[in-house]
């Protein structure tokens, strides 16, 4: 973390952040203490407990007084006999313990003996429980309502029944100790369990405190009932009184007696199914049962509830930053099933309930908070970096910024064009430039249009071309030019208002980034010289096309390529090479002349070079191909040498004939002195005039052909020499057929002065009386001409050499000559003589198909 | 005639005068192109003889300058520099001919005399039958006899040798040929011309032999010359 800009950009970040979920923790307690999400809570408690695994406790037996018992055993309410009849048929069947719960409130003034038959049986059985209800009565005091005294006193403990119905009018939770003013009364199902395991109701214990004045409900253990999907065995009051219950069935039993019949009441609504209400007798069957299991659930406290519930959300917040953007959604969710699971652990294996809720929704909030100031903070970061890049003179360099629009309007100057305009939009300027053209011009087939955008400015571009055709081939170009000096108009801007325009800046930005590297390489590729790039460390960072044509490494990949691994591909040896890099790099330069794979003489150079930034110092590697160079140096110490003697000699003998007349007038007639002189001089014209031929075509970089006719070229060529042939007493004979087109593509100028330099040769080693033969021809794809004289001819060691090498008096420099353009022109020269037969020099050239015009 | 000569080596601008008033001719001659502008703005003259490289203004200059004021005088070049490129540039310019140094007496008086005859007579020869060398050209019946043979040729053919047998020693250039015989105004990049000079030069013996031959002039134009000037 180098960059200050990114350190303090991180500081405000992390300070934010810290902010941020502070406030995500508050919001999350505050969710918790209010219990803002308890329908939630409610309803993913409804859906988990009934789904814990739970056995009906099997010493627990429901004998209900259901329909069929009404039906049998006559209607609502019974007489007390009959509840008699009822718990003693359980105690003759050996029932354990009685849990009666029905409301036996008043005493029976018109049966008294019934009255007694049951308090009897209640006493006769020994472990009868009753129930106790706390009552509101109207007016709102409340009251405890307890079975008659005379039950009362007979049954073996008393318990109350009540339940707890949250708002939405379900059953879910009880407490285990009620009364009012003070929790007197066990819950029925704790007053059995405190018979049957006193150990275990010993946490239920009635805590001693003074008793409150107001007479209100106090309530103590709250606790919440497994309602799990198991039915408890049940059996109808009607059989048990009549006998029809099998013994094994009550014996040692815990008995529930309650009423289910639809018509009684005593039913409530209860997670299981909400619409399928449950008795209440079915209900405490389940408590009783859950006591005696320890399988009753709690409630965490407050304080535990919220501490769970921030433990679990702070993940969200805490986690984020470590976590790549695109991780964190699978990571909220992840967080949010892992508090839904740490809900479903407490419940099942401690019995805890913890409303998970909260922490959830918190969770879910962090989502789009952390997004939004992730965001928020990448761009800023990024808008600030743009800005910075966008800066003038920074590394971007002068192609990241847009050019001025002036030079544009300088090189519009100097294309083709008749007139230009250039019209500010928004200002209403108008530049005009060139000539004045009539207002139909603008819109003309000559004319284009370019809209383009600076900044804030928005311009039109208008052109006319000298003609149409122009205006479709530089089109090109000036769309280049315009793209060059448009600039997005918010670049410059103080702030970047959306992301839509920061991105469109992006990409700019991206563009001219891309756009300068392609420069780069374009300019790379386009050198003539091959080049290499590499780091200080040695590793290559490009290397141009040319340079790996030369090193024969065209296709291979840069990845991981060394300097120096060239040693090979350059043909040193490597500890040679190894030692040229050292030198390089102490000195700042090196070279070496090399041979390339075909003989071309090569200079190689290398350069340590400071590139500043962060590349810091390269290597650069250049390799040159200097053939050319070697050459015309070559050419130009053979010429220099020839001139010294081939151009100086006959003047030097011209000198000598016009000293010796000055010296003795009378010596040589005046006709043979000007015969000499006229002799020498020419010769002089001669080589002089062959000599600048030859540097003439070596020269020219291209010779400009056309198509043409080599009959004129050999009539003008034999027309030439013609004198010099009559002077030589030599006879000139061309052959040719007149039906045979003889066409070639060539230089005219050229071709006619090979020939003349062959035709004088010709002529100069002829005897006089003899002749010279010229004959043109085609054979194959070639165009032929031959020129044959009768001389003393070449001997074979001499024909070795002759056309390239100079030789004294100048001669090579013709034969030179006929080569060189034969070359050039894609043709060749052959030579064909034996000693005293003469020679036959043929020129063969391509032959041209003319389409018949 | 009356011609002028721009010529700065007084060893060939005396021996070139010599000729000249041999032949009947008269000569003035100037040193450099500034005179010669000025002796142009005096006198009138019926030719200009120019060198390529003079001091202070060059031919071509005093052939710009000449041809820029509209003035159509037959102009005939003489010229070291025998490159095509030269040539062919000072021939676009508007020179007429040229020659190549060292210049020869008959050469130089045959085309003068070429030269002589160009302005007015132009289309003025059009003789219903004549005779060149070995040729008898027929106009009616659009037939040429070599030797008293008919050759074959075809009308465009026909035309174009009638047109360089008239024009015996001058430079015509592709343009003027196209122009004067197949009527094409624009000047057009095609081998036509230079194909169909190819032909006559077979089919009607054009060739030193007979007397004449059809000089190519780089890739400027032709000339029909006569031999008899030279042995």
């Amino acid at each position: 973390m180098t960059d200050p800009l990114l350190r303090h950009h991180l500081h405000r970040f992390h300070l934010e952040h810290l902010g941020l979920t502070m406030l995500l923790g508050l919001f999350c307690a505050v969710l918790v203490v209010t219990g803002a999400l308890s329908s939630f809570d409610r309803r993913l408690y409804d859906t988990l407990s009934t789904a814990l695994p739970a056995e009906p406790e099997p010493g627990i037996l429901l004998v209900t007084i259901d329909d069929f018992s009404l039906r049998q055993l006559g209607r609502w309410p019974w007489d007390r006999s009959l509840h008699a009849r009822l718990i003693d048929r359980l105690n003759e069947q050996g029932a354990r313990a009685v849990l009666y719960d029905v409301m036996l409130a008043e005493q029976d003034s018109l049966r008294p003996e019934s009255d007694q038959a049951l308090a009897d049986a209640i006493a006769g059985h020994g472990r009868v429980y009753l129930p106790v209800h706390v009552e509101q009565l109207r007016g709102g005091q409340l009251v405890e309502a307890l079975p008659w005294r005379q039950f009362a006193e007979s049954a073996h403990r008393l318990g109350h029944v009540d339940l707890v119905q949250d708002s939405d009018g379900v059953v879910r939770s009880l407490w285990l100790r009620s009364g009012v003013a003070q929790a007197f009364w066990p819950h029925i199902g704790l007053a059995i369990l405190e018979d049957e395991k006193p150990l275990l109701a010993q946490q239920f214990q009635r805590r001693e405190r003074g008793e409150s004045g107001a007479r209100q409900n106090v309530r103590e253990y709250p606790r919440r009932i497994p309602f799990s999907r198991s039915d408890y065995p049940r059996v109808s009051a009607a059989d048990v009184i009549d006998g029809r219950v099998p013994a094994q069935l009550l014996d040692n039993r815990i008995v529930l007696v309650g009423t289910t019949a639809e018509g009684l009441g005593d039913l409530f609504r209860t997670p299981l199914a909400q619409d399928l209400r449950m008795p209440g007798v079915e209900i405490h069957a389940r408590v009783l049962s859950a006591l005696l299991e320890e399988r009753l659930i709690s409630d965490a406290p407050l304080l535990m509830s919220v501490m769970i519930s921030l433990m679990v959300a702070m993940m969200a917040p805490l986690w984020l930053p470590f976590c790549a953007p695109r991780w964190g959604v699978p990571m909220l969710v992840a967080l949010m099933l892992a508090g839904l699971l740490l809900s479903i652990v407490l419940l099942r294996s401690v019995q805890l309930w913890w409303s998970p809720g909260a922490a959830l929704l918190t969770i879910v909030a962090t989502g789009p908070l952390w997004t939004w100031r992730r965001l928020e903070y990448s761009l800023d970061y990024l808008k600030t970096m743009i800005r910075r890049t966008l800066r003038p003179g920074e590394q971007g360099g002068r192609l990241t910024q847009p050019a001025e629009m002036a030079q544009l309007l300088r090189m519009l100057k100097v294309l083709p064009l008749r007139a230009w305009r250039l019209e500010n939009r928004a200002a209403g300027e108008l530049q005009v430039g060139g000539e004045r053209v009539e207002d139909a011009s603008w819109q003309g087939q000559s004319a284009r249009h370019y809209p383009l955008r600076r900044r804030n400015d928005e311009f039109e571009l208008s052109l006319v071309w000298n003609s149409p055709v122009l205006a479709g081939q530089m089109d090109g170009l000036i769309r280049a030019m315009i793209a060059r000096v448009s600039a997005p108009a918010t670049s410059s801007g103080p702030a970047l208002r959306s992301v839509a325009e920061f991105i469109d800046s992006l990409g700019g930005m991206e563009r001219r980034q891309r756009g300068l590297t392609r420069a780069l390489h374009a300019s790379l590729t386009r050198l003539d010289m091959g080049v290499l790039v590499a780091d200080a460390c040695g590793e290559v960072l490009l290397a141009n096309p040319r340079l790996l044509t030369q090193l024969e490494l065209d296709g291979r990949p840069l990845q991981g390529w060394h300097l120096l691994d060239l040693a090979r591909d350059l043909r040193l040896e490597p500890a040679w090479w190894s030692a040229l890099v050292a030198s390089a790099l102490e000195q700042g330069l090196a070279r070496q002349d090399l041979v390339g794979r075909h003989g071309e003489c090569m200079q190689l150079t290398l350069a340590r070079v400071e590139a500043g930034g962060q590349v810091g110092q390269i290597l650069l590697l250049e390799i040159e191909d200097v053939t050319e160079l070697v050459r015309v140096r070559n050419t130009r110490a053979e010429l220099l040498k020839f001139l010294s003697h081939d151009l100086r000699s006959p003047m030097i003998s011209i000198l000598a004939l016009t000293e010796k007349m000055r010296q003795s007038p009378g010596s040589t007639p005046l006709p043979d002195f000007l015969a000499q002189l006229d002799m020498h001089a020419r010769r002089n014209l001669g080589v002089a005039e062959q000599f600048l031929q030859l540097i003439r075509v070596e020269s020219m970089p291209r010779i400009e052909m056309i198509e043409l006719d080599m009959l004129p070229v050999v009539e003008s060529a034999i027309e030439q020499v013609r004198a010099e042939a009559a002077a030589a007493d030599v006879t000139l004979r061309v052959d040719y057929r007149d039906d045979e087109p003889v066409w070639v593509r060539g230089n005219h100028e050229l071709l006619v002065r090979l020939l003349i330099n062959l035709l004088s040769n010709a002529v100069r080693h002829s005897v006089p009386g003899g002749s010279v033969d010229v004959r043109l021809y085609t054979q194959g794809e070639e165009v032929c001409c031959d020129v044959r004289d009768r001389g003393p001819g070449i001997p074979a060691e001499r024909q070795i050499g002759l056309f390239s090498q100079l030789q004294e008096g100048g001669k090579g420099l013709g034969l030179r000559f006929v080569t060189l353009v034969a070359h050039r022109h894609g043709g060749r020269m052959m030579l064909e003589s034996q000693s005293g037969e003469g020679a036959r020099f043929t020129l063969a050239l391509p032959a041209l198909e003319l389409d018949e015009l | 005639m009356r011609i002028a000569y721009l010529e700065d080596d007084p060893a060939q601008a005396e021996l070139v005068r010599h000729w000249l008033t041999d032949a009947g001719h008269s000569c003035s001659h100037c040193a450099n192109g500034r005179e010669l502008m000025t002796l142009l703005r005096r006198d009138s003259f019926d030719l200009l003889l120019l060198d390529w490289e003079v001091p202070d203004m060059s031919g071509v200059s005093v052939l710009e300058e000449v041809r820029g004021a509209g003035n159509r005088i037959p102009v005939l070049f003489a010229t070291q520099r025998d490159d095509e490129a030269s040539i062919v540039g000072a021939l676009g310019k508007g020179a007429d001919d040229y020659m190549v140094k060292p210049v020869k007496q008959a050469e130089l008086l045959a085309r003068i005399s070429a030269l002589g005859r160009r302005a007015g007579i132009e289309d003025a020869h059009q003789e219903e039958a004549f005779t060149l060398g070995p040729w008898q050209v027929d106009r009616a019946r659009r037939t040429i006899l070599v030797d008293g043979e008919a050759a074959k040729l075809t009308d465009k053919d026909f035309e174009l040798a009638c047109y360089l047998f008239q024009n015996v020693g001058k430079l015509l250039s592709r343009g003027h040929l196209l122009e004067k015989v197949w009527g094409i105004m624009t000047p057009i990049e095609s081998r036509t011309v230079d194909v169909h000079v190819s032909r006559i030069r077979r089919s009607l013996h054009i060739r030193p032999e007979n007397g004449y031959r059809i000089k190519t002039v780089y890739q400027h134009g032709y000339r029909l010359e006569a031999l008899n000037a030279t042995p």
